[in-house]
């Protein structure tokens, strides 16, 4: 579900930017679109942006475990919960006659503490250099430029674990003098 | 209708078997910037279907030609055959064999002296992993 919602929180303020610019600046030509990148489709018809989820990356900023009971199968079972923080790679790509404007005005908006308000969960940490890549499309070149950008988010993956239930803990030891014990243990009266 | 026009015709009636089309039937469009495919229709047709050659793949612009080793065949019909949109807004027709196999149509030639089709279609796999 990250994926998906890293690519709809980033899009909706990348059309809000756009839509901004063309209210502020009346000669500001919008992009029809933003889309998913790769998708088996044709391209939307005039300027338009693409994201791109290029990779997943743990930053070890954050690694907390959480447990929880839930009945799962009509059986009580114990769910851990990891919490880690993460690193979206994502690319956003113009397609436009004049892409660097579109560029320009993401870069800035995305490094800004405006942009961790609207793209919270998720929040632009750094925004890498923005080449400029045109195509050729049939006989003509069409404008193109990227940039890439790290998002930074908290994500939280559940997973089934056993637990002991109940059993015995021996513990021995030899120093000045022998000594052993035995602990019985029940998970239904842990705090006994 | 030219003569060998007419022969080429009455050869695919003659060796024509079931088949089924399937066809994108409206473009598709793109919905929260994720693209949704139109719906389709499928309509059985009677069709010749036999393998392709290195000439037929060679046939196709750089860019269409299936990757090496892909599963290539040639369909000669009487019913229309559709190739992709120049835009991409319409995919090719689907051929489907009896033996359930679904071939995507890449380009159509039509012969309009004898009124059939003649296309080059790849063996589609969809593993559900399309993004």
């Amino acid at each position: 579900m990250m994926e998906a919602d890293a690519f709809k929180k980033l899009r909706a303020y990348l059309i809000k930017l756009d839509t901004d610019a063309a209210d502020i600046n009346s000669q500001w030509s919008r992009l029809s679109d933003v889309i998913l990148a790769h998708s088996d489709a044709p391209p939307p018809s005039g300027p338009y942006a693409t994201i791109n989820i290029l990779a997943l990356r743990d930053t070890f900023e954050a690694d907390c475990d959480r447990y929880e009971e839930r009945e799962i199968g009509e059986a009580q079972r114990t769910v851990l919960i990891r919490t880690r923080i993460v690193e979206l790679l994502c690319r956003v790509d113009v397609f436009a006659s004049r892409p660097f404007d579109y560029l320009d005005l993401f870069a800035h908006a995305l490094s800004s503490a405006h942009s961790h308000v609207e793209t919270y969960p998720f929040m632009a940490r750094a925004i890498e250099r923005m080449p400029r890549d045109p195509r050729l499309i049939g006989v003509e070149w069409e404008g193109r430029a990227f940039l890439d950008l790290t998002l930074v988010a908290k994500s939280a993956v559940e997973m089934l674990v056993d637990t002991i239930e109940t059993g015995t803990i021996t513990i021995t030891g030899a120093g000045r003098m022998p000594v052993s014990a035995e602990l019985d243990f029940d998970k239904g009266n842990a705090n006994e | 209708m030219t003569l060998f026009g007419g022969i080429a015709a009455l050869a695919i009636d003659f060796t024509a078997v079931p088949v089924t089309r399937i066809r994108q039937s409206s473009a598709g469009e793109y919905i929260d910037g994720i693209y949704n495919e139109g719906p389709t229709l499928s309509t059985p047709i009677m069709a010749t279907v036999q393998s392709s050659s290195i000439d037929d793949i060679e046939q196709l612009p750089e860019g269409q030609r299936p990757s090496q080793g892909q599963e290539c065949i040639i369909i000669w019909s009487r019913s229309e055959l559709r190739a992709p949109s120049e835009s991409g807004a319409t995919k090719g027709d689907i051929i489907q064999t009896a033996d359930g196999k679904r071939y995507r149509v890449l380009a159509v030639t039509r012969r309009d002296e004898a009124e059939f089709y003649r296309a080059i279609a790849e063996l589609e796999h969809d593993g559900g992993r399309r993004i």
